[in-house]
């Protein structure tokens, strides 16, 4: 009757690792990027290019599947091509996360003892600050920007990835195959790029599959306050800007779009990221 | 006390770095405030370049950085955070109309999520019907993919669109008293969002986990047996050494909820400090945004601590470590 400890992880709730969920969630995602990618294929319409003839049409209508806005924008085009930016962002801010954070994790781990304790303590007091609030200040201050979106993402997030490489690092390096390699005659650099970073990466991978969320998250959250994507470029979260009056007038599918696609990449990336993280439940 | 005094310096070397990343942050910023000042009180047209001057005299906008950084710090402990370059308005004066408001919000929101998170959790923990516990956990993970204000949105949509129950936004009509009665009308909606926006789903869990180990322990099943009260076994000998996970992460939660109140503010127009930022970030009225960004630094440090005092005191263990 004794139930297993269920593993921990910070960032999303765990399901049992079933198979056809994990699958499902890369059918999704496999999904959603293809129609991101040809969004030029499955719809004729420009997703900024307002329609005077055609304004606030209701999903269904002829020419328009999703129906149109206030300004009749087409609300397909405005999915389609806000997936492209969401998900390059998602994407690209998680890369440069995950690459900014091993490169500060190992240089934790390989570098001087004054460097390593600067960067753990930078990223344990960083940990303890709400990085929205810093990814908002910065937003302001740089202006909204794709690029602006991506870097204040990476530099408010690097600290999960790096601490965990520093520890994983530094457990492989007084491993027995390490040491035989230095014994064997490898530089630092040989044994570093072919022994040690292949051996931090499992754990780096896991955690790199929560960041591709929480980057989607923090920029539909930037843009929807109007502090990330600029609204000339659609993304899921400046689209939902203009809509909340919507919510109150009835036209409630302008938001439910782009918002229950957020939801959808989210929760789907979760379900990969919990399938990928170890059984012990070290990743967030 | 020793542990107390090492977290409080280590609260305030964190408030200190703050204050510096800001600080560097806004100063680095591009455009000059003093043309931007001088433009926006003369409607926007271009001013003299020696009005421009004056003013980056008078503010010691030409002095070295690090002088910058002293007095305006100085100024800030005294709770000078200078004026609004917007509307000329001493920001503290800005800071006392809002900060209160952002509090109850967010305080309402803590007690909303721990009084939900620990029902929800004990249930999901000690009942044995397999189809609730695992509706539960379905439940919280759909709600841990949703970001903040998408749940806001879908509250505001159910509660003051589709039944129409609670009002949509704002604080009171025009003219209206604010009695509580009024005011909690219009804060249940923002408190109930921000409560399922944000770390719900990890709450219940980490209660689940925590309480869920120990269902079936010794020293559990020893009280069990003699005989003690249903009530007194889950409260006593579940649900205080249950709670350290979910305490532990409720200190670093809360923080998360007041960076979390900036977009619920903003959705229902609640008049709080977070609502303040987005405004002064849109519009570069930097004194504003640095001082917004400071204090619910603050706030966020101490709610940390708290959060860490609550830990030692349910957990004698951390309290008595050799690393203090």
């Amino acid at each position: 009757m004794a139930e297993a400890v269920r593993p921990r992880g910070l960032l999303a709730v765990r399901l049992a690792p079933r198979r056809p969920a994990i699958a499902a969630a890369a059918l999704v995602l496999a999904v959603m990027g293809l129609a991101a990618v040809a969004a030029p294929l499955l719809t004729p319409y420009d997703p900024i290019a307002t329609d005077t003839a055609a304004t606030a049409l209701p999903p269904g209508s002829p020419g328009h599947p999703l129906g149109t806005d206030l300004l009749g924008r087409d609300l397909l085009a405005g999915l389609l091509y806000g997936g492209r930016t969401s998900l390059l962002v998602g994407l690209a801010a998680a890369a440069m996360t995950v690459v900014l954070g091993t490169l500060l994790g190992a240089a934790a781990a390989a570098g001087p003892r004054w460097l390593d304790s600067l960067i753990a303590r930078a990223a344990d007091m960083l940990l303890s600050l709400p990085m929205l609030i810093v990814t908002l200040a910065l937003a302001a201050v740089a202006g909204p920007s794709l690029a602006t979106v991506i870097v204040a993402v990476a530099v408010t997030s690097w600290m999960p990835v790096a601490l965990i490489a520093r520890a994983e690092l530094r457990s492989q390096r007084e491993r027995l195959y390490i040491r035989a390699a230095y014994g064997l005659g490898l530089s630092g650099a040989q044994v570093f790029r072919r022994h040690l970073l292949p051996g931090a990466l499992p754990p780096v991978a896991s955690i790199a599959a929560f960041e591709v969320g929480h980057a989607v998250l923090t920029e539909s959250t930037l843009s929807f306050l109007g502090l990330g994507i600029p609204p000339n470029r659609p993304s899921w979260g400046n689209l939902l800007t203009e809509t909340k009056a919507h919510l109150l007038t009835g036209e409630w599918y302008t938001v439910a779009y782009p918002a229950a696609a957020i939801v959808i990449v989210i929760i789907a990336v979760n379900v990969l990221a919990n399938a990928v993280a170890p059984a012990d439940g070290r990743a967030w | 006390m020793r542990f107390l005094a090492v977290r409080a310096a280590t609260s305030l070397l964190v408030v200190a770095a703050l204050s510096v990343l800001c600080f560097g942050l806004v100063s680095l910023a591009p455009g000059d405030p003093a043309a931007e000042i001088l433009e926006a009180r003369n409607g926007g047209r271009p001013v003299p370049a020696a009005a421009v001057a004056a003013l980056r005299a008078e503010m010691g906008l030409d002095d070295p950085l690090p002088a910058r950084y002293a007095r305006w710090a100085g100024d800030a402990l005294r709770g000078d955070f200078g004026v609004s370059y917007l509307t000329g308005r001493p920001v503290s004066e800005t800071l006392a109309d809002t900060v209160p408001w952002t509090l109850l919000l967010t305080g309402a929101a803590t007690v909303l999520s721990v009084l939900g998170a620990v029902a929800v959790g004990l249930v999901a923990a000690l009942t044995r019907r397999a189809w609730l516990r695992r509706g539960i956990e379905t439940a919280m993970f759909v709600l841990g993919g949703m970001p903040g204000f998408v749940s806001a949105l879908l509250l505001l949509y159910l509660f003051a669109a589709v039944w129409r129950v609670l009002p949509s936004g704002g604080l009171g009509r025009p003219g209206e008293p604010l009695t509580p009665g009024v005011v909690l009308t219009y804060l249940a909606l923002p408190a109930l969002a921000l409560t399922f926006g944000h770390h719900f789903g990890t709450y219940v869990r980490l209660i689940q986990s925590g309480v869920g180990r120990l269902r079936d322990a010794p020293h559990v099943e020893n009280a069990r047996v003699r005989g003690l009260s249903r009530w007194t076994v889950t409260t006593r000998h579940l649900l205080r050494p249950g709670l350290v996970p979910f305490t532990a992460r409720l200190g670093v939660g809360v923080g998360g909820l007041i960076a979390g109140a900036y977009a619920t503010e903003v959705i229902f127009s609640w008049p709080g400090v977070g609502r303040q930022a987005i405004e002064a970030a849109r519009s570069h009225d930097y004194p504003v945004l640095v001082a917004v960004v400071l204090v619910t630094g603050v706030v966020v440090v101490l709610a940390n601590l708290l959060g860490e005092l609550a830990v030692a005191r349910l957990d004698p263990r951390i309290r008595r470590s050799p690393r203090g």
